[in-house]
């Protein structure tokens, strides 16, 4: 199965520009819809400065989320406000979401899985739509981002494990010419991946 | 050379009357009174053939930058030494005048005893007083020999310039320079110092700088009804124009007590030391013309002088005020929503400082990893409870070069080319990151904001 | 609502971007009255800020500018596009955004502030293509560097580094120190090649500069720069406003008016965004509103006396258009970790390429090596390959220091073929036909860019990269140039070599729309030059007046 998994994504060769950039169009136009449902209910930056408790945060479902990221980011720890309002959003951008995630826990608390990739692993087989959710979850605490929208943009865990050599865009805190010294070296990766690949397409800017 | 040092004088006005200037016009040329000076030691640059020794220029050029004279008397962008520095006041403006040895425009004219006696007593060439904004009531205490240096440094390496500065033109009661002898007699004056300066013990001599050169107590020291500096509060802290020039006694809680004398020299030389303080506006300026070009052992008796100076309480201070706050870890929770271009609403405290401050002070506080842009926590700017000098680094910004770095930071008022922050806005910024980082939220309204606005210096 | 009377001065100009911003500074402050309007609004940076850090796509620099309905511009580089309509073979090459608001498109830009070489203004000349300027590089030295003072450039020694433009004076300041991975690109290319890699002269702060600060590195020139360290038109703005000049902004010119003769320019009248109209004279009138909008606007102000347009009897308005459409490959290198994105975002380019013999057959072009931060990208390529936890965050380590892009200028030509024309189906919310593009490549770009995909393919083996990704096609680079083009001939050019108009003698555009050729440097501070240049005359011609 594995080497059958192309390396880097293929898909983008095959695809016109123009076909990436409406296929980009038409996901954009469904999510503005989306969008508009929405309302108010974004979180704001600033919120969790202070106000104690958001709605968001009294969800039941939070807890079996935050539970099943940890697992999925071989994280011991993650920030339950970031956890709180990645949920939020990524339930009211596919409601069954919700059901979903409460399945793949019960998958998780059913079984004994050591790492994420055992869990990852045996989600889709029982599931391929667990790969979506996977997928959501690691978008969400990795990239930041939620039903296409920023949640977090400078804690993203994306920053956290690349914070001993490069700042996120506009949060450089090395001061001027830091950029002339040495960054870490890094080994070639040998892990394995869990799921099965997905095409990948460079968003047109 | 923007120099709001002096600037300084003016805010003591602003708790008083109104004094001012620096001085008047020098004396004209064509003053035919002061031809020949009776009892002149030396005679004017014009006759003077040989020049002095040259030991002897160096002293005097090194007396007159620790007693900091290019501060005042030179505009933005003017020649060193040739005035024209302008302040508003509320008496009108005020013009800071030629002291280059020019003899129509400058002091080329002046012997050495009318040398001696505008720096020492206030009293210029023509015999009418000066402004005490010129500190000769600190510059009495200096000696001789000194004098006399400066005043050879001041006519030999000085380059003239033949520029006369407008004449300052103040309002009732201060346009009348008469008002400044009865002030002097309640000002009065010390003894000059006597000896040698240069060979003075340590503590002596860090007095001498402090007193008679640097007039530290100019600024920090705060001034009693009759605008002289209050000789029970020595260095507790004053306003000053805008800024607070802080507590600098001994006290732990209120002033710089829990600083080491290296700490307080390489302050001195650098205007930056990282967990402590860090230097902008007219304390900004005097280490980068001054205290920036002292020696070290210089700088380490101005240091050990000033941290004995008995300690004084400010009530106000509930702890010392490097030592509040700590990072922040707070993730950035955010709305994904875009704003049109056109919509430039007032964010919130937290918000203003993400989008303006967080990029070079670090969404947690901590500033660069090189302090090139200072921590807000640990700092005393922050910590203080006084925030004006933390308004008015917003408002001004932060341009210092000492100790081979050019420290900067843009201003945020309504001329940054950065961004400009409402009074609100800065308001808002000011009393989160006090409350963040600080002694906690100080109530900074708009209107403070705006009154402080007004006293930024004028760009020319 | 200012009364018709209140709107007049001695200069008018149309458009604050670099252009009209910088000649309503020098005009100013030599004491001439001037009227600026602005089709977009007051901006400021915060706003653009917390806009970069809500938005998904960051690397959409359009993204963090949502316009206003008055003043459209184009939402994103994706044909069909909502704003800028492109046809023709290569539509999508032509999909170039730009920014419609107080200050201009510099808000986004990577401050890359090339002169051009000598021979870009002689291309006709030297090599038999294309066409020649209407004036010589030595025009333009003195204007060059009054701009780099103006921005604040920082470029290298020529000493040192010689980048075949001559200068008098050094630059305003030092070069940029270059981050690891440019210098490990650097060594890599002398070493292993016969080219080198030159420091990027760049409107950057490399030290406090005009009451900005330093460049510290945040690597988000494009959008936002969030310190401003790097030069934008909003600063010509400011300097302008603080002398004197009046900018009006969400005024949207839509017709220039003429004296019976036609020869001179009497009025510009322009909408507020309710569509109230006004009127503006004047002695002198700059059109400096951007290549794409000069022109949309000298065709759009067509009327019984010019019936294709202002200043438009040569028929060559709108014609001409140009880019510096180029060719992008990403790739892993198999070499040491270079964590690209540590620094400014562009910095160093190959420029063994802007000149040679062979421009008789084939285009020149530069290279840059952009030093972009690809952690996002990295992440969101691992996450698709299906791993997670552990495993994800190695690959994201991996992907995120061992991505290499390089992308290139390549030099566009003068064809009137290519041609700017007003939508017929498409109008904004004041009724303003919407901008349409022909493009076809030109052959002399397309065997530039083949050359330039060799080029490609031996520095990727030079790297041992892999997974080779070639952005398909060609890509619009956002340096529309020629819509009004310059020349001698009042036939078959729009302006002289000062750029005044042929048809109207008091009518200047100072913009890339008057370039006769494009060279491979980015055009910026050829506007500014050619706008400080136009101040200069118009400073001349006013003393005497």
């Amino acid at each position: 199965m594995a080497a059958d998994r192309p390396c880097f994504p293929t898909s983008i060769h095959l695809s016109t520009p123009n076909a990436i950039r409406m296929n980009r169009a038409l996901r954009m136009s469904r999510r503005d819809m989306l969008l508009g449902a929405m309302g108010a209910a974004a979180v704001v930056l600033g919120a969790g400065r202070g106000v104690a408790a958001t709605p968001e945060g009294e969800d039941a479902g939070v807890p079996l989320f935050l539970e099943l990221s940890r697992r999925l980011t071989d994280r011991d720890a993650l920030d339950a406000r970031i956890g709180g309002a990645l949920y939020a959003r990524i339930i009211q951008a596919v409601p069954e979401r919700r059901d979903q995630i409460q399945k793949l826990h019960d998958l998780m608390a059913g079984g004994k899985f050591d790492s994420a990739r055992a869990l990852a692993t045996a989600a889709e087989q029982s599931d391929p739509v667990f790969k979506d959710v996977i997928h959501d979850i690691m978008t969400g605490w990795y990239r930041g981002v939620a039903d296409e929208k920023v949640v977090v943009y400078r804690s993203a865990l994306m920053f956290d494990i690349t914070k001993d050599a490069i700042y996120p865009k506009t949060y450089a805190a090395g001061g001027p010419f830091y950029w002339t010294q040495t960054p870490p070296e890094v080994a070639v990766p040998t892990g394995e991946p869990a799921l099965s690949p997905s095409k990948f397409v460079v968003e047109p800017t | 050379m923007p120099d709001v040092t002096r600037k300084i004088l003016w805010s003591v006005l602003a708790t008083g009357t109104a004094l001012a200037s620096l001085s008047a016009t020098p004396a004209r040329a064509d003053d035919p009174a002061v031809a020949a000076p009776p009892a002149a030691p030396a005679a004017p640059v014009a006759e003077s053939t040989t020049p002095p020794p040259a030991d002897l220029l160096a002293r005097g050029e090194y007396i007159a930058t620790a007693g900091d004279c290019v501060a005042c008397h030179t505009a933005p962008g003017g020649k060193p030494f040739a005035g024209g520095l302008r302040i508003t006041t509320p008496m009108g403006d005020v013009v800071s005048t030629n002291i280059t040895p020019d003899p129509d425009h400058g002091i080329g004219k002046y012997t050495e005893e009318d040398f001696e006696k505008a720096v020492r007593h206030g009293i210029r060439r023509d015999g009418s007083r000066l402004y005490p904004a010129m500190p000769y009531v600190s510059y009495s205490g200096m000696t001789d020999d000194d004098v006399k240096a400066m005043y050879a440094w001041f006519m030999h390496g000085v380059k003239p310039v033949a520029v006369t500065p407008p004449v300052t033109e103040l309002n009732f009661p201060a346009n009348l320079r008469i008002t400044m002898a009865v002030w002097n007699m309640v000002a009065g004056s010390v003894e000059p110092e006597t000896g040698d300066s240069a060979t003075y013990d340590k503590m002596r001599r860090g007095r001498y700088l402090a007193n008679a050169l640097a007039h530290c107590g100019t600024c920090h020291t705060p001034r009693n009804m009759m605008l002289s500096e209050k000789e029970d509060s020595y260095l507790a802290g004053a306003p000053l124009l805008g800024w607070y020039a802080p507590n600098i006694t001994s006290s732990k809680t209120s002033g710089i007590g829990n600083w080491s004398e290296d700490d307080l020299v390489t302050y001195l030389r650098t205007g930056h030391v990282a967990g402590l303080s860090q230097a902008a506006g007219p304390m900004g300026e005097a280490v980068e013309h001054s205290t920036s070009r002292l020696t070290d052992d210089d700088l380490h008796a101005l240091a050990a002088y000033i941290l004995q100076v008995p300690a004084k309480e400010d009530e106000a201070e509930h702890g010392p005020r490097e030592r509040f706050g700590q990072a922040i870890d707070t993730p950035d929770i955010r709305s994904g929503e875009l704003t049109r271009i056109d919509k430039l609403d007032e964010m919130t405290g937290p918000h203003i400082y993400d989008a303006n401050c967080a990029a070079c002070h670090g969404d947690n506080g901590a500033g660069t990893s090189d302090h090139y842009a200072p921590s807000l926590f640990h700092n005393s700017v922050v910590g203080s409870a006084h925030p004006d000098d933390l308004i008015m680094t917003v408002l001004n910004g932060v341009d210092r070069t000492a100790g081979g770095l050019h420290a900067f930071m843009p201003g945020f008022d309504h001329g940054s080319d950065v961004q400009r922050l409402s009074n609100t806005e800065i308001a808002a910024l000011v009393n989160y990151v006090t409350a963040t980082f600080g002694s906690g939220d100080h109530g900074v309204t708009a209107d403070q904001v705006e009154k402080m606005r007004k006293q930024l210096p004028k760009t020319p | 609502m200012p009364s018709e009377q209140d709107l007049s001065a001695d200069v008018v100009i149309v458009g604050s971007g670099v252009a009209g911003s910088s000649i309503a500074n020098e005009l100013a402050r030599a004491g001439i009255s001037v009227i600026v309007l602005e089709a977009g609004p007051r901006v400021d940076r915060q706003h653009f800020v917390d806009n970069f850090r809500n938005l998904e796509n960051k690397p959409s620099y359009q993204g963090p500018f949502p316009c206003v309905p008055w003043a459209e511009h184009p939402p994103n580089q994706i044909t069909p596009n909502k704003y800028l309509h492109t046809t023709g073979p290569d539509a999508e090459a032509y999909q170039q955004v730009y920014l419609r608001m107080m200050g201009g498109t510099t808000w986004h830009w990577a401050g890359c502030a090339w002169r051009y070489l000598p021979s870009d203004f002689e291309l006709k000349t030297r090599y038999g293509q294309g066409r020649d300027w209407a004036l010589k590089y030595d025009d333009l030295e003195p204007f060059y560097y009054q701009a780099e003072v103006m921005m604040g450039v920082c470029g290298p020694d020529p000493a040192v580094e010689d980048l075949g433009s001559p200068r008098r004076q050094p630059y305003p300041m030092e070069a940029l120190p270059i981050s690891y991975a440019a210098e490990q690109f650097r060594n890599l290319i002398r070493e292993k090649t016969p080219y080198r890699v030159v420091h990027e002269p760049q409107a950057r702060n490399t030290r406090p500069y005009d009451n900005r600060p330093t460049c510290e590195g945040h690597n988000n020139c494009m959008p936002i720069c969030p310190i401003g360290a790097m030069y934008n038109g909003s600063y010509s703005v400011y300097h302008a406003e603080a002398a004197g000049a009046k900018f009006v902004p969400n005024a949207v010119v839509y017709r220039i008016e003429r004296d019976s003769a036609n020869k001179r320019v009497t009025a510009v009248h322009y909408y507020d965004p309710d569509k109230g109209s006004h009127r503006v004279t004047g002695k002198y009138f700059v059109i400096a509103a951007h290549c794409i909008e000069t022109a949309k606007l000298m065709l759009f102000s067509a009327d019984e006396q010019s019936p294709d347009g202002i200043a438009n009897s040569s028929g060559h308005v709108g014609r001409n258009m140009m880019d510096h459409t180029g060719v992008q490959v990403t790739f892993i290198s198999g070499d040491k970790a270079l964590w690209p994105g540590r620094g400014p975002l562009e910095t160093n380019v190959i420029d063994n390429f802007r000149d040679g013999d062979w421009r008789n057959e084939r285009g020149a072009y530069l290279v840059h090596m952009v030093d972009d931060n690809q952690v996002d990208l990295a992440t969101a390529l691992a996450i698709s390959k299906g791993y997670v936890g552990r495993e994800l965050e190695e690959q994201i380590r991996y992907l995120a220091s061992h991505t290499v892009r390089l992308f290139s200028h390549n030099e566009g030509l003068a064809d009137p073929d290519n041609r700017l024309t007003l939508s017929a189906t498409y109008k904004d919310a004041l009724g303003i036909p919407h901008p349409e593009v022909y493009y076809k490549l030109p052959e002399y770009t397309v065997k530039s860019c083949d050359h330039t995909r060799g080029l490609f393919k031996d520095l990727i083996g030079l790297m041992h990269g892999t997974d080779e990704q070639w952005t398909p096609g060609y890509f619009p680079q956002d340096h529309p140039a020629g819509s009004t083009i310059m020349g001698t001939d009042p036939k078959d050019s729009v302006v002289d070599g000062f750029c005044r108009t042929h048809d109207h003698e008091n009518l200047f555009i100072a913009s890339s729309s008057v370039f006769s050729s494009v060279g491979t440097g980015n055009i910026t501070l050829t506007v500014a030059a050619l706008a400080l240049r136009v101040a200069d005359t118009l400073k001349k011609e006013l003393a005497h007046a």
